[in-house]
């Protein structure tokens, strides 16, 4: 059962409508044993609806999913072992935190002194000690958070889905729970399933990455390989901040391209793809890849524009430029504005060709429409930034 | 400072005197009239009368019995409309919604004309001979009666039980069957218990079902209208219907105080929409097939008093005639006073409610809990007992007015009160105060923002608590039985003598013009309500 080779979610090609509308088309996902997956999209695309099929609140219109190599379609949600915590908790109102902790283990018939064990061991790990008594409308909302979390985890389930838990906390709290819920994921070595419309909780807390849109699966991946080498324009653009340039190739040499984009030719790498000459190319540049210098000085020798600055905004940590070069306007982001002060002007943009990503989607024409097969390799067979 | 206050607004002042003096002598005046009217040692006669015994215990028999049934039907019904994926939902609504606008009796007569000695399935299909009268029937036709008024409360607290509860259940491993016992139910509870208070009100309060079916079957507030009617024994009127307020107060302030507290409803935005994990196909149809059984029975009901009407002598020739209309014609007056004091009470008691909704809500006068309780009273108070505290309280100087029109119409008035009351409080309610603030803001007085600003939103209340003033007006029978003279008779009274009598063709007849009369109005209410909306748009 506990076979590390296989993923230990499976879910093969599954389609969902609710009516007219299609929430999951054709999506295939594998989810490794002990890992931090992350369901990343916009309001809409479909990730409530795969973790809702996971928890067996809702059935596949075609396709299967499978945990620990177990067909789970036609389980009923309360034979399937995945304890979701719910966007607004869920917390069953007339209990108290002990009753709403304690439910999950009350229906498997625990023994009294093991539910009061295991109870408050709960209790103590999430730090809500004197709260037994209390009804969820007494607590606040970081504390009805934590029951949520307390409720899904006292069953000892290897297998956690959480829907958008953190949404309904402050900015500040939000950034240190992320902390505190990936140490628990991986001290407890649970596999855990996150959704979210939130990137940068995405990218904080997760092995692996899947970008929802439409309901289709755009990328899947480490949140290294989503942010710095999107499959296709909408990952780039959601995960993140993406300058984007359409271009025709027009010379290959030793892995490297010669792309025209408009009125600049660039380098960039091709990451092992084929491309020839004529072959159509979207490349893609992160803000803070991009070099940014008064109009003297040597830079990166090998791409280059000229450019007016035509807005800045302050940041604190860094300042963020629009640059108007030609026709096409650049986003840059300069890190260590403290060197420089905010610039005006005449400016020049460089970038080294290794930062220059090529969309993939774009760039392998065989690729069948509408294919969204992701297997996630693991870690170990990866290479990591 | 409420004080000062007043000082500083004389208008206000005045208008709060007089309401309050309204309030006193027609809400409170009449009930301490009864109350203290018989002596300690007639109060007594309540252990040792047998007679007067049997009634008290047989009223709490059937409140008991049909609280219970009416709330089983109506979770049944709320259970299915909320929980269940099954078709007819909007016939099944439609359902629940009829015996809340029809003459209170209507059920009891339907069940005579179907199971009576000449009825159209005991006589003329099963050719039996039964005899219907007694507890049995009573059972049957109060559980029809009232279980929509506990469906109404019952389905409201469901449909707030969020459905992403029970999915929480099932996720934690509860099978169906507990998370609806450990979830679902603890969760409309306070919901059941409403329900099941409303409908034990009404059962309790109820006058008109007993009177034509309960035949031998003493309840207390038939006993007190014999009492009354039969040996003009005041006192043991007073005594029987006191016995009668006390439970009625004691579940009305249960409602008020307990039940409004332990709600669990909480407003959350994006799960709601989440449908109900499927029941089981076997339940799910079964349910589906009481809730069918049910609507027909109460279509039935409504059918046969159409053909009872038109029938040339029930129970021997089922040919069909316009014959019975003549005592519609015959009872034109009656029909006509019907119409007179629904209408003038129900302008009378929004007008009234509007007023007092407007001080408790908007105004800080110091008295407002008193205010409050002082408009929904008379909803605590059984119809009978308000009728018989009317008949004692203005029989004499300085209030004369046995036998009037005026005493017909000031009791109605004063029981629509706290139905017009809540109307117009919730919808002021609704309305935010910073509008007003506006109105004035800009420069307009208190009774140009009244007329200008808060009348034309509350339109929509108004006009409702009017609507189901009206119905409940032309439909009522046990506050007026007592109060009525042979000038100012009604319809409802007519009918109820056309039963005892016997003459079936002609109470059919009756009520169903009664009833069209109501249908009429609610149609207008809803075509202006309709109308005003799209003027609007």
């Amino acid at each position: 059962m506990n076979n590390a080779a296989q993923p230990h979610i499976r879910i093969d090609d599954v389609t969902k409508s609710f009516g007219a509308f299609s929430a999951l088309r054709s999506v295939t996902l594998d989810v490794p044993r002990g890992s931090f997956t992350t369901l990343l999209g916009p309001s809409g695309c479909g990730k409530t609806t795969l973790l809702r099929l996971l928890a067996g609140f809702d059935e596949p219109d075609s396709g299967s999913i499978r945990i620990d190599g177990a067909e789970m379609n036609g389980v009923p949600a309360f034979r399937r072992k995945t304890p979701l915590v719910f966007q607004d908790y869920a917390l069953f109102p007339h209990m108290t935190v002990q009753e709403n902790i304690a439910y999950g283990l009350k229906l498997q018939k625990a023994r009294k002194a093991e539910t009061a064990a295991r109870v408050g061991e709960m209790m103590d790990l999430f730090g809500l000690q004197g709260l037994e008594k209390r009804l969820p409308k007494q607590l606040s909302g970081g504390q009805q958070q934590r029951v949520a979390f307390a409720r899904a985890l006292v069953t000892g389930r290897d297998i956690l889905l959480m829907d958008e838990p953190l949404s309904n906390l402050d900015a500040k709290m939000r950034v240190e729970v992320r902390r505190e819920l990936r140490e628990l994921q991986r001290r407890a070595g649970i596999t855990a399933v996150f959704v979210t419309h939130d990137q940068d909780e995405a990218l904080s807390l997760s092995d692996y990455v899947a970008v929802f849109e439409k309901g289709r699966i755009r990328q899947a991946g480490t949140p290294w390989e989503v942010y710095y080498e999107p499959a296709n324009a909408f990952v780039a653009d959601f995960v993140g901040t993406a300058n984007l340039l359409a271009g025709i190739v027009e010379d290959v040499r030793d892995g490297v391209l010669l792309v025209r984009c408009r009125d600049v030719l660039l380098r960039a790498s091709s990451a092992g793809r084929t491309f020839r000459p004529g072959d159509r190319a979207t490349l893609m540049i992160r803000p803070e890849c991009l070099r940014i210098g008064a109009d003297e000085g040597d830079a990166e020798p090998e791409n280059r524009w000229m450019g007016a600055i035509s807005g800045s905004s302050f940041l604190g940590r860094q300042v963020r430029y629009e640059v108007q070069c030609g026709e096409t306007t650049l986003i840059v982001d300069d890190a260590d504005p403290s060197v420089t002060g905010v610039l005006d002007g005449t400016v020049r943009l460089s970038c080294a060709a290794d930062k220059i990503h090529v969309l993939s989607d774009e760039a392998d024409s065989e690729r069948k429409e509408g294919e969204t097969h992701e297997r996630i390799r693991p870690l170990s067979e990866r290479r990591l930034g | 400072m409420a004080i000062k206050k007043l000082k500083r607004e004389p208008v206000l002042f005045l208008v709060l005197a007089a309401v309050l003096a309204t309030a006193c002598v027609f809400v409170l005046w009449p009930v301490v009239k009864v109350v203290s009217y018989p002596g300690a040692a007639d109060y007594l006669q309540l252990l040792t009368n047998e007679r007067w015994m049997r009634a008290g215990l047989n009223s709490l028999f059937m409140t008991v019995l049909s609280t219970a049934s009416c709330t089983a039907l109506a979770f049944l019904f709320a259970y299915s409309i909320v929980r269940l994926d099954i078709p007819l939902k909007g016939f099944f609504r439609f359902i629940t919604l009829l015996p809340v606008v029809s003459p209170p009796f209507i059920v009891a007569l339907s069940y005579i004309l179907l199971f009576g000695r000449q009825g159209l399935v005991s006589k003329h299909l099963l050719h039996l001979n039964l005899d219907i009268y007694g507890w049995q029937g009573l059972w049957l036709v109060q559980t029809i009666t009232f279980f929509p008024y506990a469906f109404t409360v019952i389905h409201g607290v469901m449909q707030a039980a969020a459905a992403h509860l029970e999915h929480a259940a099932h996720n934690l491993g509860a099978s169906r069957w507990q998370a609806f016992r450990h979830v679902f139910l603890p969760l409309c509870r306070p919901g059941i218990a409403g329900g099941a208070l409303i409908a034990a009100m009404n059962v309790l309060a109820d006058f008109g079902n007993p009177m034509i079916i309960a035949g031998n079957f003493a309840l207390l507030p038939t006993e007190a209208y014999m009492q009354m009617s039969g040996w003009f024994d005041l006192s043991a009127a007073s005594v029987l219907s006191t016995a009668l307020l006390v439970p009625a107060l004691v579940l009305f302030l249960v409602n008020r105080l307990w039940v409004g507290k332990r709600s669990y409803v909480t407003v959350t935005g994006k799960e709601s929409s989440l449908k109900a994990y499927p029941a089981p196909p076997a339940l799910k149809w079964s349910l589906f097939a009481c809730c069918l059984f049910v609507s027909l029975f109460v279509l039935a009901v409504y059918g046969v008093l159409v053909y009872g009407a038109f029938a040339r002598t029930w129970g021997y020739d089922w040919s069909l005639t316009l014959q019975n209309m003549k005592y519609v014609t015959a009872k034109g007056s009656e029909l006509w006073n019907s119409i007179r004091f629904a209408a003038v009470s129900s302008l009378g008691a929004v007008a009234l409610a509007m007023l007092l909704a407007y001080l408790v809500q908007r105004k800080q006068v110091g008295i407002n809990r008193l205010l409050d309780v002082l408009a929904i009273l008379p909803g605590a108070v059984p119809g009978v007992f308000l009728g018989l505290g009317f008949a004692m309280a203005f029989n004499g100087p300085p209030f004369e007015l046995a036998g009037t029109s005026a005493i017909m119409v000031l009791a109605l008035l004063f029981w629509n009160l706290p139905t017009c009351y809540s109307a117009c409080l919730a919808g002021l309610q609704q309305i935010g105060r910073s509008l007003e603030e506006a109105s004035l803001n800009l420069g307009g007085g208190t009774l140009r923002t009244l007329r200008s600003v808060l009348l034309p939103l509350l339109r929509g209340p108004i006009l409702s608590g009017f609507t189901l003033s009206f119905l409940r007006s032309v439909t009522c029978l046990s506050v007026i039985i007592f109060l009525y003279s042979s000038s100012t008779s009604v319809g409802t009274i007519s009918i109820l003598s056309l039963v005892q009598s016997g003459v079936w063709g002609g109470a059919s007849a009756l009520t169903v013009t009664l009833i069209l009369i109501a249908f009429a109005l609610l149609a207008a209410s809803r075509l202006i309500l309709f109308a005003y909306d799209r003027r609007k748009s």
